[in-house]
This record gives C-alpha cells, sequence and structure tokens, in this order.
C-alpha cells in the first residue's frame, strides 16, 4: 500500500459506483502532505441528513436505510443502542466505549495496556480481540471505540507512517503522529466514526537504541569531545531526573551528523530505520549499526551524501578515517562526528523533528537529545547548517564554531526525545499527557492508576499496576474482560507481554482473600454457606 | 413529628376524605401498610400531574441551565470490625457548585446511619421520615429495629412513588442483633444486603481502590485508610465529588465519627509521584 503510493501508481475505483446512502468522498484534500496521490481515502459518507441528527439517537428510530448505515459502526458499538429497536429510547447518559485501555510513561519507556474483549449490544463479541496494536516498532496504539474504525484507522496511520519515514528518512514523533491521525479523522466529525486512541511510543535518537552506555564510555566520549554537557543543556528545562540516559543519548545522533564534514547529509535515523518498522526492534544490533552509521558517513568527507538508514549505508561510505571516533563505540557517534569540521550538514535532528514544535513537556529525552543537537552544530565550525525548523532554530544558523556548549544551552530547539504518550479521539481531542485510561472501564482503572503509577517504576512494578488496574475494570465493568494484554515502549522499541486470562487471576485473589470478597463475601465451596445475611 | 403521630392528632387529609367520601382515590391517599398500620403524612399529588416528566424539562434539555444531577461519592463497607462509612461533601447543581460542606450521612439513632446520594432534597425529606418511623418503632415495640426493617422501611416508602422522579441512592448501615448490617435502597425501590457498595457517580473510582485493597483481617486504621482512599480517588478523578472525606465507623456500641478531611491535602499525600512528574 505504501509503496503503491509512492509510485504514484493510480488506483481503479470504480467511480460510477452510485451509493444508495451517500456521496463517496473523492480526494481527501486535508493539507495532507503526503498525500501527493489522488484518491487516498474515499469513503462512504451517510448521507447528509443523517449526520444531522445527534450521534446518540442515531440508529434507535428504524426505518429502512438505517440498517445500512449501520456498515460503519460495527462491534463494540456501545450496549444500550438498540440498533434495531422499533421505538426510539432515551438515552439515560453517553455510553462510552465499552472497553478498558490504559497507558502512561514511566522511567522505562510507555507502558500500554488493555483488556480483550469485544462487546456488541451486549453480546461479548470476541473475548480474545487485540486492543493494542502496534504501528511501527516504536509506536504501539491503544484503541477503544467501534474495533473496525480503530483498526482501520491504526493501518492508515501506520501506512502515512511508513510513507512519512520514507520520504524524510526518519521517523514521525508520536506527537506528529498524533497530529496526522487528528487530521484525518477531523473530516469525520459528527459522524458516527469512533475512534479513542492512545498512541504510546519512543521517540528520538535512533542512534542511541537501546545502548545505554557505560559510564567509561560516556566519560570516554565526553573526553574526545569538547562536549556538551549532557543532560543539562538545552533542556535544563526538563526535569533531569533521567539524566543517565540524557547523557548518554546526548552525544549520539546530531552530533554524528555534524561530525561530517563537508557532506552534506541527507540525515538518516540510524540504522533502524528500514529496520524501524520491524518487529526485531529489540535486537541490540541496532545500538551496533546505529554508531556505525553516522560515523561512515562521517568519515565520508567531502561526500554529499543522501545518508542512508540501514547499516549498509555507512559501510559503503566508510573510510578508514582517523578519528579516534573508533574510540567511541557505540553511543559516541555524534560525538566523534562532532570532531569533523567544514560539513555542510543538512541535519535533521532525527525524529523529532517536526515535533520539535510539540511541547515536550514530559520528555526528559529533550534533554538528552538537546544537547546533541546544538552542540553538534556547533562543533562543526563553519559548516553551513541547514537546520532544521523547531523551536530553537535560530542557533542553527549560527555557526559559530566554537561558542561555548552554554551559549548553545539557551537556544537549543526542544525535541521531544524519549517515551511519549498522546491521547487521540475522533472529536478531535488531542492530548499529551502522562497517563491516559480510556473506556467504560476506565474510572476503575484510573483510581489504581492514580495510587501506584510513578516515574520511577520498575518496569515490572509499572507491568503489575497496570495489570491491577486492568484487573479491578474488568472485574466491576460489564464490558470489559477476559485477558489482557500488556505492551511495553522502550528505546529499542515495543515488547509484548504474553495474554493473560483474568479468571485465573480472580480465582488466585478469592483464595488470597479466604472466600471472602468486598462485594458480597458469599461465596459457596462445597455446600458451606456463607455468613451474611439477606 | 413523632409525637404528633402518637397523639393520634388527625391530619389534615383524613378530614379532607370524610368530608368529601368521592373523588379519586391516589395511591399515596390509601394507609400504607409499612407503617405498622399508623397514619401518616402522605403527599397529596394532584391528578394528572406527571412528576418526572416535570423534571425532565426542568434539565438542560428542557433549556434550563440547573440540573438536577447526582453528584457524589459515597462507599461503606464491612469489615471484621464493623462497617466503614466513608461519604465526600460536594453538592453540585449541574456545573454549580452549590456547596462544598454537605452532610451526606444522616445519623438516624446512634445504631444506624443513612448515607444520601442523588438529589439531595429527597434524601433529606425521606431518610428524615425513615428517622421518625424508626423512632416510633422504638417507642411502640421498646426495642431498636433491626437494619432490615429499616431499610425495608425506606424501600416501600420509594415503591409508593416509583416512576414519579425521585432520585435517592442511599446506604443504611448499623448493627443490631445479627452483628453489622448494609443495605443499599435506591430510588427504584432496590434494596440489596452487601458487604460493599458505592454510590454515585465518582463510585466506579471508588470500587477500583476498595476492590483492590479490601481484606476481611483488615485492622480498623487500615480500613480507615483505605474508606479516605477510595473518597480521595474518587474526588480526584470525578468532578462532581469534592470538599471534605467525612468518615464514620459503625461499631458494636454504635457509631462513631472519625474524621472530616479536606480531599485536596490528602491527595498529594497519596499521589506524590503524580505532582511531581
Amino acid at each position: 500500500m505504501a509503496l503503491q503510493d509512492l509510485c504514484h501508481l493510480q488506483e481503479v475505483f470504480p467511480d460510477t459506483d452510485c451509493s444508495p446512502f451517500g456521496t463517496r468522498t473523492g480526494y481527501y484534500d486535508g493539507g495532507f502532505p503526503a498525500s501527493s496521490s489522488s484518491h487516498l481515502f474515499n469513503f462512504f459518507i451517510p448521507a447528509a441528513e443523517f449526520l444531522q441528527e445527534s450521534p446518540l439517537q442515531f440508529g434507535q428510530v428504524s426505518n429502512a436505510s438505517t440498517s445500512q448505515d449501520h456498515l460503519l459502526s460495527s462491534l463494540s458499538w456501545p450496549p444500550g443502542l438498540p440498533q434495531d429497536s422499533p421505538q426510539s429510547v432515551p438515552l439515560p447518559f453517553p455510553m462510552s466505549h465499552g472497553t478498558t485501555t490504559l497507558a502512561f510513561l514511566f522511567q522505562g519507556g510507555v507502558l500500554a495496556a488493555a483488556d480483550t474483549r469485544s462487546s456488541c449490544s451486549g453480546l461479548v463479541a470476541c473475548p480474545s480481540s487485540q486492543k493494542v496494536l502496534p504501528i511501527h516498532s516504536h509506536l504501539v496504539g491503544t484503541t477503544s471505540g467501534t474495533s473496525a474504525d480503530c483498526a482501520l484507522w491504526k493501518r492508515i496511520l501506520a501506512r502515512e507512517l511508513r510513507l512519512y519515514q520514507l520520504r524524510h528518512g526518519r521517523r514521525l514523533s508520536t506527537g506528529g503522529a498524533a497530529k496526522l491521525m487528528s487530521h484525518m479523522l477531523h473530516p469525520f466529525k459528527g459522524s458516527e466514526l469512533c475512534v479513542a486512541a492512545t498512541l504510546c511510543g519512543w521517540d528520538g535518537g535512533e542512534l542511541d537504541l537501546n545502548q545505554k552506555p557505560t559510564q567509561e564510555e560516556q566519560e570516554l566520549v565526553l573526553s574526545s569531545i569538547d562536549t556538551r554537557t549532557g543532560p543539562s543543556d538545552p533542556d535544563s528545562l526538563e526535569k533531569a531526573s533521567q539524566s543517565s540516559t540524557d547523557a548518554r543519548t546526548g552525544p549520539s545522533d546530531p552530533d554524528s551528523l555534524e561530525k561530517a564534514s563537508q557532506s552534506s547529509i541527507d540525515t538518516r535515523t540510524g540504522p533502524s530505520d528500514p529496520d524501524s518498522l520491524e518487529k526485531s526492534s529489540q535486537s541490540s544490533t541496532d545500538a551496533r549499526t546505529g554508531p556505525s552509521d553516522p560515523d561512515s558517513l562521517e568519515k565520508a568527507s567531502q561526500s554529499s551524501t543522501d545518508a542512508r538508514t540501514g547499516p549498509s549505508d555507512p559501510d559503503s561510505l566508510e573510510k578508514a578515517s582517523q578519528s579516534s571516533i573508533d574510540a567511541r563505540t557505540g553511543p559516541s557517534d555524534p560525538d566523534s562526528l562532532e570532531k569533523a569540521s567544514q560539513s555542510s550538514i543538512d541535519t535533521r535532528t532525527g525524529p523529532s523533528d517536526p515535533d520539535s514544535l510539540e511541547k515536550a513537556s514530559q520528555s526528559s529525552t529533550d534533554a538528552r537529545t538537546g544537547p546533541s543537537d546544538p552542540d553538534s552544530l556547533e562543533k562543526s565550525s563553519q559548516s553551513l547548517i541547514d537546520a532544521r525548523t523547531g523551536p530553537s532554530d535560530p542557533d542553527s544558523l549560527e555557526k559559530s564554531s566554537q561558542s561555548s556548549i552554554n551559549a548553545q544551552q539557551s537556544f537549543v530547539r526542544k525535541r521531544p526525545s524519549g517515551p511519549s504518550l498522546f491521547y487521540v479521539c475522533s472529536d478531535g481531542t488531542r492530548l499529551q499527557g502522562v497517563l491516559f485510561s480510556v473506556g467504560s472501564g476506565s474510572p476503575y482503572a484510573y483510581s489504581i492508576l492514580d495510587q501506584g503509577v510513578r516515574w520511577d517504576l520498575t518496569l515490572q512494578e509499572a507491568t503489575s499496576v497496570a495489570r491491577e488496574a486492568v484487573y479491578r475494570a474488568t472485574h466491576r465493568d460489564a464490558w470489559s474482560g477476559n485477558c489482557v494484554d500488556v505492551f511495553h515502549v522502550s528505546s529499542a522499541g515495543w515488547k509484548r507481554r504474553g495474554r493473560e486470562d483474568l479468571r485465573e487471576e480472580y480465582y488466585r485473589e478469592r483464595e488470597r482473600r479466604g472466600g471472602r470478597g468486598p462485594e458480597g463475601g458469599v461465596l459457596q465451596r462445597e455446600g458451606q454457606t456463607g455468613g451474611d445475611r439477606t | 413529628m413523632a409525637l404528633f403521630q402518637v397523639t393520634g392528632f388527625k391530619h389534615y387529609d383524613e378530614l379532607r376524605e370524610q368530608i368529601l367520601p368521592s373523588g379519586q382515590t391516589h395511591l399515596v391517599d390509601r394507609t400504607n401498610h409499612y407503617n405498622f398500620g399508623t397514619k401518616t403524612q402522605e403527599f397529596a399529588v394532584p391528578a394528572g400531574v406527571d412528576p418526572s416528566g416535570f423534571l425532565k424539562s426542568c434539565n438542560s434539555e428542557g433549556g434550563v441551565c440547573i440540573d438536577l444531577n447526582h453528584g457524589t461519592t459515597t462507599l461503606a463497607f464491612k469489615f471484621k470490625h464493623g462497617v466503614i462509612v466513608a461519604v465526600d461533601s460536594r453538592a453540585s447543581a449541574g456545573r454549580y457548585l452549590a456547596s462544598n460542606d454537605v452532610n451526606k450521612v444522616i445519623e438516624i439513632n446512634p445504631y444506624l446511619l443513612g448515607t444520601m446520594s442523588g438529589s439531595a432534597a429527597d434524601c433529606q425529606y425521606w431518610e428524615r421520615l425513615l428517622a421518625k418511623e424508626c423512632r416510633l418503632y422504638r417507642l411502640r415495640n421498646n426495642h431498636r429495629i433491626s437494619v432490615a426493617a429499616a431499610s425495608k422501611l425506606l424501600s416501600n416508602m420509594m415503591v409508593g412513588y416509583r416512576g414519579m422522579g425521585l432520585s435517592m441512592g442511599s446506604m443504611i448501615c448499623g448493627w443490631d442483633k445479627e452483628g453489622p448490617g448494609l443495605y443499599y435502597v435506591d430510588d427504584n425501590a432496590t434494596r440489596l444486603s452487601g458487604r460493599m457498595f458505592s454510590t454515585g457517580c465518582g463510585s466506579s473510582f471508588a470500587y477500583g481502590v476498595v476492590d483492590s485493597g479490601y481484606r476481611e483481617d483488615m485492622t480498623v486504621e487500615e480500613a480507615y485508610e483505605l474508606g479516605r482512599r477510595g473518597i480521595v480517588h474518587a474526588t480526584h478523578r470525578d468532578a462532581y465529588s469534592g470538599g471534605f472525606v467525612n468518615m464514620y465507623h459503625m461499631r458494636e456500641d454504635g457509631w462513631i465519627k472519625v474524621c472530616k478531611e479536606d480531599v485536596s491535602e490528602l491527595i498529594h499525600r497519596y499521589r506524590k509521584g503524580m505532582f511531581s512528574v
């Protein structure tokens, strides 16, 4: 699909179809940068008169054409909306999406969890559906609302992100993906489309990947470079709580690019790019290749390289350079590269570029990437840098060769990097946050999460909080249930924990409590009668 | 009220019935069985009036800006050492906060408590009426009414006005001869006995917390903490709950009021991680 679009292959769409209930949307011209080809979106929209009905009342009065419009609505339409009832039944309150999904940030990345029940007007349509869908190697999305809509739009989003990556050479950040999705859903506002998703991703730093530099590496890097202070930089604004990672990654990305001397490099996001879509993200090989790429590019002096992803590139370009960069192994790439001078670099900070406009409030990663970018720029003396946009761009223009780090710190563009979480809804809501829970079971989950979620949780603690939250919600909410899926997104990509049946958990808990629960403890076992009065 | 009844004073309604024997006998004008045959004060509802329809027109759908909403969180649970009752203290009318310091627990007698959620006026009136009936029972029968019977009284009051737009979700908690008792009664005349209930629009948040932390053999302090946490987390997430946590503990020798604490201070204690991120 993506390749097809890239090649501008015209799709054959029978435009002469006359649909009995609506016009086809034509070319989607929502200012989409990627939509260079036509027929990107051809969706049925119900006839205009149905759009004027209140969505809550939609479908409740039965007439011949109403049933056909339910093509768009499918599973997990909130129960309580009798679609075929002869008389219109007023809803007692607006029904929310029948599910429980949650996601939150913590020091180890993003954790996303969801139940697995798909319901359809009181019937459990599927007890083992998947509500957390991976979009690419470093982005997963939880879905709630109408199952079909969610699955479709997630796929469309994945396609568009892939296109973006192919065109621009780096991954779009989570915020950018959220904005993209929000804009894609906007034309359908007011219709029955019901998608409420949280996008959980790890931005930026494809070069740093999961390789955390050891202390000596770090020192090595730092010593060889007149380098940036690491986390503190631009992002002194960031709470440097997770500074250790920051320090590490700092040097990496941009710097490396900077180093490239006289190479107009169309920066690559790092080795992971081609692979980024593969789910082998947690291969630590990425870390390896990461460094290699930029370096190789760097080494290539006076080469206008269209820097590319994938390990293959650098190698080809690699010239044995006399840089002590070799010393740098992994993370040090950027730094080493910094040494290179006179590079006109069309740097791209990596994934975060467009998103530099995003509020990077929760990303401590800013601190990390921060140093890299400006520094790298700085380091490259007399480099014409066509730095990319972003908040701190002004400094990109300053070719101050030996501007001190500190000077840069004030200008640094805030590049969001690190874990990131956005909530996108088909009614146009788009929110950035640290903790979200969506669905009819969300109140139950919220109270558990509020108690237990802190930034400094370990992965295991975070998993158990998420599991407990989903379990409580499935226990009390009728439209959530069956199993729980837990996904963890880190710098190495997403990782899925095995699906767990919560029924077992319920029985375990009953055992723990000795057969008595808070909600009415008559748990009969082998003829034992409960002690409550009734 | 109670003395008025005991002295056998004839109420206006009965006098009117004797003067004008004809006319529609509305349900509410008949002698009610649940009052053990005593005459009681009823609402005379004129024929042709539809209270629930009238109430609906008073909501925002009808163009009026004040909603009658059920903004509250109350919870109660039984454990080894009695019953814990915890409520918030916010009264809202749609988006308007009428008060942040409302007492949502009515102390019927030293051994009976009733919580209120839903329409404040309905709750207060009917639970006071229940208190009157309990007192009358005590005077007539020389022993305290049981929790089951008290909740049954309230439930029967509700059934008489079913469909007329009452809005009340209440938990009757007490300690009687059979031990701790907890019943949930609502405006549909649903009456349920259980070990844990939570009512109001913040109830789902409270359920998560209490379900998670409940153990049958909790100590008293742990139970207090659980009740507090339930209300505090609910007030944190629910816009219509807030104010103070009013907590009562029903023990064998009667109830005690445990605390009245500001939820805004408590949330900072419980959610250290949240505010520092």
